[in-house]
């Protein structure tokens, strides 16, 4: 199920996953997935439905927790350990920093609907990062527009249809500048022209 | 209905619909905030933790108010040897503490359920999404965690307002000064509930005044000394 774009100059890896393995219950959903990306690669992963897709995505973040495998994001290895009872996350300090470079936008969107999208936008610079306020306000605007809705900043998510809900998740990923970016089906809910105009 | 009777208990009903809404208030406000780490423990992973506040929860839940005012005041009389020791004696000795103290655990405990109702309701991938950014686990709570709960459960909250009934409290106080303040001593002849009135309803929500009157100390004609009214 895993497709990597196939001829790749040798560059310091961006992303190395080696041996991915993860079952839920007696299915295993992920047997051994390896995958290397440099700077600037764009890799899909293609499957049919159930394929787990999702949870390598989710792995790759520690959102879900994987069985077994090592994965390290440009260099630096996700502090996860295998013990007996199960994997768990040996330094959540260095995971939270490393979340901060890897930004995904997921299938349903998840907004914080108690949030205007704007400040669905600023919150993980400011807390997580530390960016300033203001800086990170103009920096959400420029995503907004960028993703064509710079009117809708202080709407809530509630009033926002489902294809401007999901260019309001792109932003929010793109807000953190991340090194690299996680997309779950970023374009389900776009109509054609729009998803050219999202992928640039 | 004695008309005279209750022109002239005019002012007790308003020093009591007074001390309600403080008591009230006082006991909401800490609670509120009080119930937010006991939620935590509801549904802590940890069963001694996840025990100690069912158990916690349930009593207070599952047991009348006045019942657990006259534990907490007449009980803690019982054992004012080993409070003293332990330096709290001051506190419980006084019936405006052991009132707020009782009002506050009582309405933590059903706060509580409210907050784990509504951290609960999230959307559970709302939750992910904090995490997946790096937002620390203080910020997630901070920031999309709790106040997404207290959206969730507003209405809920506002209804627990209108619950607690600080006039229990005055009840409590009335018999034990109905007895010259002798702690352990105390009968419940004549006691009564006289009326529950509710002032101005949801305007001063859970303002309720209760009156509790001994009849017999009411005949007797000796208006109530300054120093027998509950402390506050």
């Amino acid at each position: 199920m895993m497709e990597n774009n196939p001829e790749r100059p040798v560059a310091p890896q961006q992303l190395s996953v080696k041996g991915l393995r993860k079952s839920f219950g007696n299915i295993e959903v992920l047997c051994g997935v390896d995958v290397e990306a440099a700077a600037g690669d764009v890799i899909s992963v293609i499957g049919s439905s159930g394929s787990g897709k999702s949870t390598f995505l989710r792995c790759l973040n520690l959102i879900e927790m994987p069985n077994a495998g090592d994965i390290s994001i440009a260099g630096e290895m996700l502090p996860l350990e295998y013990t007996k009872t199960g994997p768990r996350i040996s330094d959540k300090r260095r995971l939270q920093q490393i979340r901060t470079r890897i930004a995904m936008v997921f299938q349903d969107f998840n907004l914080w609907q108690h949030k205007t999208i704007r400040e669905n936008l600023t919150l993980a610079p400011v807390k997580a990062k530390g960016i300033d306020i203001r800086e990170a306000r103009e920096l959400a605007d420029r995503y907004l527009e960028k993703v064509g809705i710079a009117e809708k900043g202080d709407a809530y998510p509630a009033q926002l249809s489902g294809g401007q809900q999901q260019r309001a998740a792109i932003a929010r990923a793109l807000c953190m500048e991340p090194e690299m970016l996680l997309f779950d089906e970023p374009t389900s809910s776009l109509d054609p022209e729009l998803v050219g105009k999202s992928s640039e | 209905m004695n008309v005279d009777a209750l022109i002239e208990g005019l002012p007790r009903f308003v020093d009591g619909l007074m001390l309600t809404v403080m008591y009230a208030g006082v006991s909401l406000a800490i609670g509120f905030f009080l119930a937010i780490p006991v939620a935590m423990m509801r549904m802590s992973r940890n069963r001694v933790i996840y025990w100690s506040a069912t158990a916690y929860i349930t009593f207070f839940r599952g047991t009348p108010l006045l019942a657990q005012l006259f534990l907490v005041y007449y009980g803690s009389g019982q054992f004012y040897q080993e409070l003293e020791i332990a330096g709290l004696w001051w506190l419980f000795r006084e019936p405006w503490f052991c009132g707020l103290l009782t009002l506050t655990l009582n309405t933590t405990a059903y706060t509580s359920e409210i907050w784990r109702g509504g951290i609960q309701a999230i959307p559970h991938p709302e939750i992910e999404a904090a995490h997946a950014s790096g937002l620390s686990s203080f910020s997630a709570m901070r920031h999309v965690i709790l106040p997404r709960a207290l959206g969730l459960s507003l209405a809920r909250l506002y209804e627990r307002s209108d619950l607690p009934d600080p006039g229990d409290v005055l009840g409590v106080g009335n018999i034990d000064h109905g007895h010259n303040g002798s702690r352990t001593e105390y009968s419940l002849t004549g006691f009564r509930v006289l009326r529950s009135v509710p002032v101005g309803g949801r305007a001063v929500s859970g303002a309720r005044v209760r009156l509790y009157m001994d009849r017999t100390q009411d005949r007797s004609q000796t208006p109530p000394s300054p120093s027998s009214k509950p402390s506050c």
